[in-house]
């Protein structure tokens, strides 16, 4: 759910660094400079939030303990888990622990946090890298298809299924999905990793959001880029219209495209989570959930810092690819 | 004379106005009957609570689980019922106020406090610009449905608060939008003129900035109607935004989970009415945004063939 950004002016979203005349690597290294740093306060800036508002969602001491516990026992345990001390102290010992890459442990098993987080992060990576690839390649075929002849008839169904896709709420679309080819067919699994054949529903259920809004902006796209004059000139010499659309349009389309496909890509964890609670899938979605539910403070902050960086690299490599395919930018 | 003359012409203006738009909109089917379909919701969601006091709440247990489209157990019953034997149409008609008011709150708000920061932060320029935009950013730079379900969990999850994470998470697009029309607007020849002319900065910007800016921000809001009520649903389906026995379709869709196999009709038909809203919005937010835009507007209005 983080369209940030109307599909129209992404480029200008993410295009308006200041391009200064010193040449390429200077300014690319001031570029990197900068948005490492405004990405470093970001990040600081959501420890600090996410640490005081784990604190404040009650004493996890109430949870995990029986209600007739004696004090005793409860002192007891709030001086091993540290609980007792003023709260700028717990900061400043986890922040001291967050540079050795200690984040604590689980309050559930006691296992360090760090390793429930990094156990279930390659499941959600895997899930959102198909259902990328799957959208991308589905909305950009789709998307170029149907700019070629604007207002025809594969245009407009194309139109209209890409904005029910847009549209559709992902938690539905998952339980309709159930209902359909588990329940009714008895074709495909419910919950679980297994098999291949249980990673079907979630992907699908994660690639149709993010499917139909690319496929708006690689329509966009393209028609801008099939009306220039360069793909005119092509057509009237006779290349094939299949390398047109592909060759000539489509390289000059890709810009907004990526930046549209990168904000999609942060935004996966948003259907991660309904994906991956829904279908059981061990992902950092459902683990979210689940320490949330528990309150298991370490666990939270883990999985939130992996993800905030995971988003941190996530912008670097768009910004990366930006540099290289707009001849703008590498050459500024 | 002269003045009732010209009464009427203005009456005359705002009347033809007002069908020069319902014409626009009848030339955009898809967004006709999204419009509506809209109305349908709101006249339910505004009325049908009245009409129907108590059933959402009444459990009728001879009708648990009764299937849809059977009307043994009367009109109320069309589209099935619940475990508990509780009207799915009634819930949903219920749902549909609570479902509309926190989404159009949540809008509100966000628009309010992201128009306000937008224009000083435009405005003003300069360091509290930057500030403002920078803290905007890093709102921004994460998943908002996982920012309002660490927030959520905090607050007690009521519907005021439910209302303030969503407007607190949609707010920097506001924030952006605002910031950037009013960069434009204030450079522009009429604001130069009033300054020139010694307006007031109050002057400035309520009479010649905002206006200016309105209808973008107002396309926005439209657009933005369906990604909250999204997003609401999202976080009532986890459980985690409001709370039985308020009734919001997210929430009928999470209570229904259980029973897919054997009564599918109970997360079914909220689900689809959420689908169905989210499509109408928007469908209008679509056809606003070509109206507002002017090289785009003539695709509506009638061109006569010559």
């Amino acid at each position: 759910m983080t369209d940030r950004c109307f599909p129209d002016n992404g480029p200008v979203a993410r295009g308006n660094t200041r391009i200064t005349t010193q040449g390429r690597a200077d300014f690319v290294g001031h570029y990197f400079r900068q948005r490492t740093i405004h990405s470093a306060i970001s990040l600081f800036g959501l420890v600090i939030i996410v640490f005081f508002l784990a604190r404040l969602t009650g004493n996890p001491m109430d949870l995990l303990l029986p209600v007739d516990t004696p004090q005793s026992v409860r002192d007891e345990f709030s001086a091993r888990h540290g609980f007792d001390r003023p709260l700028i102290v717990q900061f400043g010992q986890y922040l001291s622990d967050l540079v050795r890459l200690d984040m604590g442990n689980s309050l559930r098993d006691g296992q360090p946090a760090l390793e429930h987080v990094l156990a279930a992060f390659p499941v959600t990576l895997m899930l959102s890298f198909w259902a990328m690839l799957l959208s991308l390649t589905i909305a950009v075929v789709t998307g170029s298809i149907a700019a070629w002849q604007p207002g025809g008839i594969f245009d407009r169904i194309a139109s209209l299924i890409s904005f029910l896709g847009a549209s559709i709420p992902d938690f539905w679309l998952a339980i309709v999905g159930v209902l359909v080819f588990a329940v009714m067919f008895r074709v495909l699994p419910t919950s679980g990793t297994g098999t291949p054949w249980h990673w079907v529903l979630p992907v699908s259920v994660l690639f149709v959001r993010p499917c139909g809004v690319l496929t708006q902006v690689v329509r966009s796209s393209m028609i801008a880029a099939l009306a220039a004059s360069y793909t005119k000139t092509a057509r009237a010499r006779g290349v094939k219209s299949r390398t047109v659309i592909f060759g000539h349009a489509l390289r000059n389309a890709m810009l907004p495209i990526i930046t549209v496909a990168g904000d999609q890509a942060a935004g996966m964890i948003n259907g991660a989570v309904i994906a991956e609670t829904v279908f059981g899938f061990p992902g950092i979605g459902k683990l979210l959930i689940d320490s949330i539910l528990f309150r298991d403070f370490a666990v939270i902050q883990a999985a939130v810092m992996l993800t905030a960086l995971a988003i941190f690299v996530l912008n670097i490599g768009i910004d990366l690819l930006y540099a290289i395919l707009d001849p703008r930018v590498r050459h500024g | 004379m002269n003045l009732t003359q010209s009464v009427k012409s203005i009456q005359d203006d705002s009347n033809t106005h007002v069908r020069d738009w319902m014409l626009m909109l009848w030339r955009d089917k898809f967004a006709f009957v999204g419009a509506v379909f809209l109305s349908v919701v709101v006249f339910f969601a505004v009325v049908g609570p009245s009409v129907l006091p108590d059933s959402a709440l009444d459990m009728n247990l001879m009708a648990r689980n009764a299937p849809p489209f059977d009307l043994k157990q009367g009109w109320l019953y069309i589209l099935g019922s619940d475990n508990l034997g509780r009207s799915l149409l009634a819930r949903l008609i219920v749902g549909a106020r609570y479902t509309m008011m926190i989404a159009a709150s949540a809008v509100l708000l966000g628009l309010m406090v992201g128009t306000v920061f937008g224009v000083i932060s435009g405005y003003a320029g300069g360091r509290v610009g930057n500030i403002i935009l920078r803290s905007a950013d890093v709102i921004m730079s994460f998943p908002s449905l996982l920012l309002a379900l660490i927030v959520l969990f905090v607050l007690s999850p009521q519907v005021s608060n439910v209302v303030l994470v969503l407007a607190l998470s949609r707010m920097p697009i506001y924030l952006r939008t605002c910031r950037a029309e009013v960069l434009e607007i204030r450079e522009r020849q009429f604001v130069t003129a009033a300054r020139a002319m010694g307006a007031s900065h109050t002057r400035m910007v309520f009479l010649h900035i905002l206006p200016n800016a309105l209808p973008t921000l107002m396309t926005l809001a439209t657009l933005e109607f369906a990604a909250v009520m999204l997003a609401e649903s999202s976080l009532s389906f986890l459980g985690l935004g409001v709370q039985a026995p308020a009734v919001t379709w997210g929430l009928m869709v999470a209570d229904g989970r259980g029973y897919l196999a054997t009564a599918w009709w109970v997360s079914f038909w909220p689900g689809l009415a959420i689908s169905m809203t989210a499509i109408s919005a928007n469908l209008l937010a679509n056809w606003l945004r070509t109206v507002m835009d002017p090289a785009q507007r003539w695709r509506l209005e009638g061109r006569k063939k010559s």
